[in-house]
């Protein structure tokens, strides 16, 4: 905008708005100035027509204006209209306030918080059968801690982390420049010093972004200065390396910033045909992505009646009783839980519904077989119970 | 000459002392579940149906326990009490296994899941 507003050039500012010069017609010229004389526009910059609407037209000497943009909008919508140059001014300041370079913090993406604190404690299970209370966040990260090797880097980085000096010296850095932007000017003035005040009150704006972010992020160290360091450690591990498994429940980041894939092994399970004959499903991963709609997928190569054909990355037909849901903890795991409970506890071997049946009848074309999956009746995993048949009673 | 070993069970084996009867209701693929510690004698006569009927109408759980029965009943419309993969229409003692606690003392462990089977057979 302010390629097409000279520096020269003189603005007029009333009211919170921003006038430019009406383009000089002598026609246009002659009306408006009749217009104002009969009373249909204020005349001057000091008139106002009391409204909250802008004076269509103001005149000031033989100079007419109109109304162009609200200056605070300026301001205000800078980030929207132009993000790129947004993201640059940004840059600036922290440098300028050597914001940047103190800040090693870990930024925890709220997904992964919500993975590790609300979701895994769900899935996970812990030694013996006494009372149980609800693991709190720290010891969820011991849990973590003692099932998986922490590498010393991590342990390393957790002290610098712990250290919040750099980040106070920031914020004191901070607290020096101005905070307050300053108030829209009024009246007649060069498009220069409409721009200077646009400069100082867009400064003004970033500033006080980066010290609530910074305010953010002081308090959330604090917190954690307050447990353990291994916990830390832990935590800088799993959302640097963006995966864990535990108890069969694990999680990874998708590429390309996709959000997590969430997944929970089955395990191996066993499935009756009509003939009461048993098939040996092996383990598989049923997942769920935190981006859209959540739905059961099984990540394996695998094959099962309730998927459309052998391959990985495929769907689990759950039925028409499915929701539309969206990525939250419960949600996430309800999803999960569908997926499983179809895999193993939903195919009824006497009406067989699903993609494929286990028993083809005669004659019929098999596009996925299962007799490879067959065990003997009296297999020794069977009989020993090792390994449950699940659509016995569904 | 080496001493004969004997190799333990790869399966506890079936209790024939009375002995007390932890009863796990697992809501879903939960990781835990609602524990429920029953004497010796009280539970022998009663089918793991039963014992588990008492459990979820009990009123005297914790909070967290409370919030672990929300679960179970939650599964539970639509859903049904599995125990190996079986109706639990049959005495504890065709469930239960023996384990020990970290102190040595032997009970009888009977896991049960709360699983609401889906329908399938449909694309969603």
């Amino acid at each position: 905008m302010w390629r097409i507003l000279p520096s020269h050039l003189n603005v007029l500012v009333h009211q919170g708005h921003l006038y430019v010069p009406l383009l000089f017609d002598p026609d246009i010229a002659r009306e408006s100035h009749a217009l104002i004389s009969q009373g249909g526009a204020p005349e001057g910059a000091a008139g106002g027509s009391g409204s909250a609407a802008p004076p269509a037209l103001l005149a000031v000497g033989e100079a007419l204006f109109v109304p162009a943009v609200g200056v605070s909008s300026l301001v205000d919508n800078y980030a929207r209209l132009f993000p790129f140059e947004h993201t640059e001014r940004r840059r600036t300041l922290r440098e300028r306030y050597s914001l940047t370079a103190d800040l090693f913090g870990v930024a925890l993406d709220p997904t992964l918080v919500t993975i590790i604190f609300h979701i895994l404690p769900h899935f996970l299970r812990r030694e013996g059968l006494r009372r149980r209370p609800r693991l709190t966040e720290g010891e969820i990260l011991d849990l973590i801690r003692n099932r998986l090797p922490t590498p010393y880097h991590y342990c390393r980085q957790a002290r610098e982390f712990l250290d919040v000096k750099p980040l106070q010296e920031a914020l004191q850095r901070l607290e020096r420049a101005a905070s307050e932007p300053p108030p829209p000017p009024e009246g007649l003035m060069p498009a220069a010093d409409v721009r200077a005040w646009w400069e100082e009150a867009l400064a003004a704006l970033l500033l006080a972004e980066e010290r609530t972010r910074l305010l953010q992020e002081l308090e959330s160290r604090e917190h954690w200065a307050a447990a353990q360091e291994g916990r830390l450690a832990v935590l800088l591990q799993v959302a640097e390396k963006g995966c864990l498994e535990l108890d069969g429940f694990g999680f990874h980041r998708l590429k390309g910033g996709r959000g997590y894939r969430l997944y929970k092994r089955t395990g191996p399970y066993a499935l009756q045909d009509y003939y009461g004959r048993v098939y040996l499903f092996p383990d598989c991963r049923v997942a769920v992505h935190t981006r859209g709609r959540l739905r059961p997928l099984v990540v394996d190569h695998y094959k099962h009646p309730f998927l459309r054909r052998q391959a990985s990355s495929q769907f689990i037909c759950v039925g028409p009783d499915s929701e539309d849901l969206t990525f939250s903890a419960r949600n996430a795991i309800q999803v999960i839980e569908e997926g499983i409970n179809t895999l193993l506890y939903s195919y009824d071997r006497r009406r067989r519904r699903g993609y494929h049946r286990l028993d083809p009848l005669p004659g019929m074309m098999r596009l996925v077989d299962f007799e490879d999956y067959r065990l003997p009746p009296d297999h020794p995993l069977i009989v020993s119970g090792r390994v449950e048949v699940t659509n016995r009673e569904t | 000459m080496s001493d004969i070993q004997i190799k333990p069970a790869d399966r506890p084996k079936k209790s024939q002392l009375p002995l007390p009867l932890v009863l796990e209701i697992i809501p879903g693929q939960a990781g835990e579940g609602l524990v429920v510690v029953l004497e010796p004698g009280s539970y022998e006569t009663s089918t793991l149906r039963e014992l588990c009927d008492q459990a979820l109408k009990r009123s005297d759980y914790s909070i967290e326990e409370r919030q672990i029965l929300e679960d179970i009943k939650r599964q539970l419309k639509g859903g049904k009490l599995l125990c190996q993969g079986r109706d639990i229409d049959a005495p504890v003692q065709a469930f239960g296994t023996v384990e020990e606690t970290e102190a040595g003392e032997a009970y009888l462990y009977a896991p049960v899941r709360a699983i609401k089977p889906q329908e399938g057979g449909a694309s969603p």
